[in-house]
Parts: C-alpha cells; sequence; structure tokens
C-alpha cells in the first residue's frame, strides 16, 4: 500500500516536472533552442562515432586513445586534434603521411585511407574529441567535412 | 640517493613499456636489401615465371615489377576499400606456365546489400592485363564493417584452391554457422566448381565451399614443406593469435575458445578449450597481429632449415619461428623495427622476400 503511494507521487512527481520544462522551453529564445539541438544532434553523433572508431580507429589508437607511442600518435588530450581541427578531418577523410608532432613526439607513420563516408568521418571526429578528457561543443557536420580537400 | 630514484624510476618505465612488447630477442645475424622501394601496402605478391614480381597494392592496383620498372596491370577488379579491406592476395595457378591464370582475393561491394565482402577471382594473365575474369566465390551478405576479410590463398598437392575468409567483424553469427560466410576457410577446385567431398556438401543450407570453420582473421596459410599439411595463422582479439593446422571439417572455437580477451580488456569466454573444437598448435599473447606466412625450404639460410616466418604488423618484425615436434620452441625477430610486415614469400632463388608497409619489399639475407 505504502509502496504503491510513494510510486504515484513520484510519477506525479516527474510528470510535473516535464511540464515545468515545457513552459521553459517555450520562452527561451531561439538562439538557445539551437543550442539545444545541436547538443543533441552532437551527443547522438558521439554515440555512432564511437562505433565507427571501435571499428576502424581502435586496434592502432587503442581503447582509451593514447595510440602507441613513438608509432600511433594519441588522441587523447591531444594538441594536433585540438589545434588542427581541419587537418585532423583531412586525414581521417585521405589517409595521413608525413611528419606531424604530437604532444611534442614526432611521429611520422602513415594512416591508410580508411574509406568512410562523410557522415561517418563527422560522427567519428564529433567522439574523439569529446572523449579521453578532450572536449569540443562545435558539432563536426556533414557539410563541413565534405568541404575538406585532399 | 637521487640518482638511484631517478633510475628505479626509469627501470620501471622501461619495464611498463616491454611488458606491452613482446619477450622474443633480435636476432643480430641478418641483413637486408631493398629490392621493390615506394610501396605502400604490398598486400601479397608472386613470382612470374621469369622472376619479375606481380604485386598486389592493397588499394587496388597489380604492379608488375621487372628490372626495376613498375607497370600497371590492367584489367583488375573495383576493390572496396574500407577499413581492412581492399585487394589482399594473389597466387598463380600450380601450372600457370601452360594456363596463364591466376587468382586474387579482394574485398568486393558486388551484390546487393551495402557494403562489402571477400571475393576471389580467377583471370587470365598476359602482357600486362587481366583477362577472362571470373569471379568463383563471393561471400555474402555485404556488411560496411571494416575488418577481417582475410584472406590468403595455397593450391595443395591435388590442385585444390584454398583461400580464408575473416568473420567480418560479426564474431556472434558468422564463424560458428557454416550456413553463413567469414571465419572459414574454404575449398574449391582450380574453375571455382565445389568438390563434392567437401566436409558440408550433405548438411542443409550449409556453404558447402566450407572447409574449416570458427576462426577469426587468417591472414596466413602456406603449405608445409615436408608434411604438406595446411598451415594458416589468424589474428586473435587481444592476445590469442594462432597457428592452426587445418584438417577437413573442423571446428578452430573462435569465439566460444580463445586464449584472448576483448580490446578494452574485458573477458570474451571462459574457455581455452572444448570438445570438439581444436587447440591452437601455438598462440601469442600478447598479440603480434600475424600477416603473411612461409616456411624456408631452400638451402640459403644455414640452421633456419623449415623455419616458418611470421610477420609481425603489430611489433613491426619478421618472426622467426623454430619448430620441432610439431611446436614453436623459439621465436627471434628478424628485421625489427623495420616496419609492418605484410606479406612473405620465398622467391624462385630460394630467398626470403619480405613486403613491407610504407617501404616495399626487401630480401632477407643471413650473414652469418
Amino acid at each position: 500500500m505504502k509502496i504503491t503511494y510513494v510510486l504515484g507521487l513520484t510519477l506525479l512527481l516527474i510528470s510535473c516536472n516535464s511540464s515545468e520544462k515545457k513552459k521553459e522551453l517555450s520562452v527561451v529564445t531561439i538562439s538557445e533552442e539551437n543550442i539545444n539541438q545541436q547538443s543533441s544532434a552532437l551527443k547522438e553523433s558521439i554515440i555512432r562515432g564511437k562505433s565507427i572508431y571501435d571499428d576502424f580507429c581502435v586496434s592502432c589508437h587503442l581503447p582509451n586513445g593514447k595510440g602507441v607511442p613513438k608509432a600511433f600518435p594519441p588522441l587523447a588530450n591531444s594538441d594536433y586534434l585540438k589545434n588542427n581541427r581541419a587537418k585532423s578531418l583531412k586525414a581521417i577523410k585521405y589517409g595521413q603521411s608525413g611528419e606531424i608532432t604530437v604532444n611534442g613526439q614526432k611521429y611520422n607513420g602513415v594512416m591508410s585511407p580508411l574509406g568512410l563516408e562523410n557522415n561517418e568521418i563527422a560522427d567519428v571526429m564529433n567522439y574523439i574529441t569529446n572523449s579521453w578528457g578532450n572536449s569540443n561543443d562545435k558539432l563536426t557536420t556533414v557539410d563541413e567535412v565534405s568541404k575538406i580537400e585532399p | 640517493m637521487k640518482i638511484l630514484v631517478q633510475s628505479l624510476i626509469i627501470t620501471g618505465l622501461l619495464s611498463f613499456v616491454a611488458c606491452a612488447q613482446d619477450k622474443n630477442p633480435i636476432n643480430t645475424e641478418h641483413s637486408y636489401e631493398l629490392v621493390v622501394s615506394e610501396l605502400i601496402n604490398p598486400w601479397g605478391f608472386t613470382f612470374l615465371p621469369d622472376q619479375s614480381m606481380l604485386i598486389n597494392e592493397k588499394e587496388g592496383k597489380i604492379i608488375h615489377y621487372k628490372n626495376g620498372i613498375k607497370t600497371e596491370v590492367k584489367g583488375v577488379p573495383k576493390v572496396y576499400n574500407r577499413g581492412q579491406g581492399g585487394l589482399l592476395d594473389i597466387k598463380l595457378h600450380p601450372k600457370f606456365k601452360n594456363n596463364g591464370w591466376l587468382y586474387l582475393t579482394y574485398a568486393s561491394s558486388e551484390g546487393e546489400n551495402k557494403g562489402g565482402h571477400t571475393a576471389i577471382m580467377r583471370a587470365k594473365y598476359a602482357n600486362d592485363s587481366l583477362f577472362e575474369q571470373k569471379v568463383l566465390y563471393k561471400a555474402t551478405p555485404n556488411t560496411t564493417k571494416g575488418q577481417h576479410f582475410g584472406s590468403r590463398i595455397v593450391f595443395d598437392d591435388n590442385g585444390y584452391l584454398f583461400f580464408t575468409i575473416g568473420e567480418r567483424g560479426n564474431r556472434d553469427d558468422n564463424p560458428q554457422d557454416i550456413t553463413r560466410d567469414g571465419g572459414k576457410v574454404y575449398r574449391l577446385h582450380d574453375d571455382g566448381t565445389i568438390p563434392t567431398d567437401n566436409p558440408f556438401v550433405d548438411h542443409e543450407n550449409a556453404k558447402t565451399a566450407i572447409y574449416s570453420y570458427g576462426h577469426r582473421n587468417p591472414q596466413g596459410m602456406v603449405i608445409h614443406p615436408e608434411t604438406r599439411d595446411i598451415w594458416t595463422h589468424e589474428h586473435g582479439p587481444k592476445g590469442g593469435d594462432e597457428i592452426n593446422i587445418i584438417k577437413a571439417g573442423n571446428n578452430y572455437g573462435w569465439p566460444i575458445i580463445t586464449y584472448g580477451v576483448n580490446y578494452i580488456g574485458t573477458k570474451i569466454t571462459d574457455d581455452t578449450a572444448k570438445p570438439g573444437m581444436e587447440q591452437p598448435l601455438h598462440y601469442w599473447t600478447p598479440s603480434i597481429a600475424p600477416s603473411g606466412m612461409e616456411f624456408i625450404s631452400s638451402d640459403n639460410y644455414k640452421g633456419w632449415e623449415n623455419n616458418l616466418l611470421v610477420g609481425s604488423l603489430k611489433f613491426q618484425y619478421l618472426d622467426n619461428c623454430y619448430i620441432e615436434d610439431g611446436k614453436v620452441i623459439k621465436e627471434e625477430r628478424l628485421l625489427d623495427g623495420l616496419g609492418r610486415v605484410r606479406s612473405i614469400n620465398q622467391g624462385p632463388d630460394g630467398y626470403i622476400y619480405v613486403g613491407i608497409e610504407n617501404l616495399g619489399i626487401v630480401k632477407l639475407i643471413k650473414t652469418k
């Protein structure tokens, strides 16, 4: 009896909460609404990006994004990834060769083109720039990826 | 005192790094010569009767290398170049001199579903072109997964054509199910017809080209020079790369039994052995990520006769395996740190040639 009562009250609270939220939503400005939409788009993209990462990237860059010293550069807390958004996207899209410096360490390996589609590249970029301590709230879009030239 | 502490820390760091590696010692009694330079990913290669080479570049090109000149072969099938997929192995028919047939495995997007799966093609080779291309087998269904296409090709002494296909990143559905492609060794006649004595011809709905199953991703296959058995190796997950001897109808256990764990360290299974499933002849933990496989059957390498060579993609060396009584008793690093070893063949001159990613093809030389 008591349990039913508590449960009922909780449900009531939840429903009150959501109606409160609806009210709030109706008064937010358009720009904030965009941000909200973008943040949920980002969340969904990150989820899809993880499955791309686990399929195509994890064997070299590892589940913790730390890579392998001298062979595969880290993505976690990577200054290169943070400061070179377009170059990073280009590497994912067309492959990477030639010397790069990541967190003070030089790498001169080759990453072959992965054969990913633009939407998959956007998703995996959103995942790696928001994982292992990385943070980037500027959503990478398919449109942005499509404009990256070889 | 301070120095002692520092050296302790350094020793600790070094031993930590060493743990991620394997313990195989570096052999110093060899060198190499760069034979073909400037290759991106020489996934497979073979020698023509005139001792020139046909080299598969993963991206989808065949290069004819003769007298220092590279010529691109025409008529190569379109490959699904995604993740680990692309143009894979190449092998000549045992009677190539008479019939001109060669065989290619590659990732192909042919068929209905989006994505790709492994195919094997037969074609005639002449004047740097392929003719009469015929797809002998195309695994289904296509998938956009980027992993585990296999693939290696061998002919046995009876002229049967064997090739491998990995489980395409679908370990729960493919490797243990003989009605599905992937995670298998296949056997065909040289024209693509299915031998009537293949092990699963009488099983309802089975893919009757299957010869053995329960594999993960075999990227090495070779005939033992004396016993004439078929030896394969395959990538494990994290740990548990295996060497197996392939027999008709056998189940090699993936993913029901394995010596490996998931990449993130979690368990795949509690079992490393089960009745009805084959134990590997050898396994590697940590994984070396094996690709390419060859026995030394020439007299060019004193003391290494019948040794098995396996490429390590991950640790970037050529693993020199000494075999005794069907066991790997010793391993050494050859070509240590030279690059990701992708393919290995003994040439008509008895020397070992090794395809290395972003480098080329090198000839292995024993110096003592």
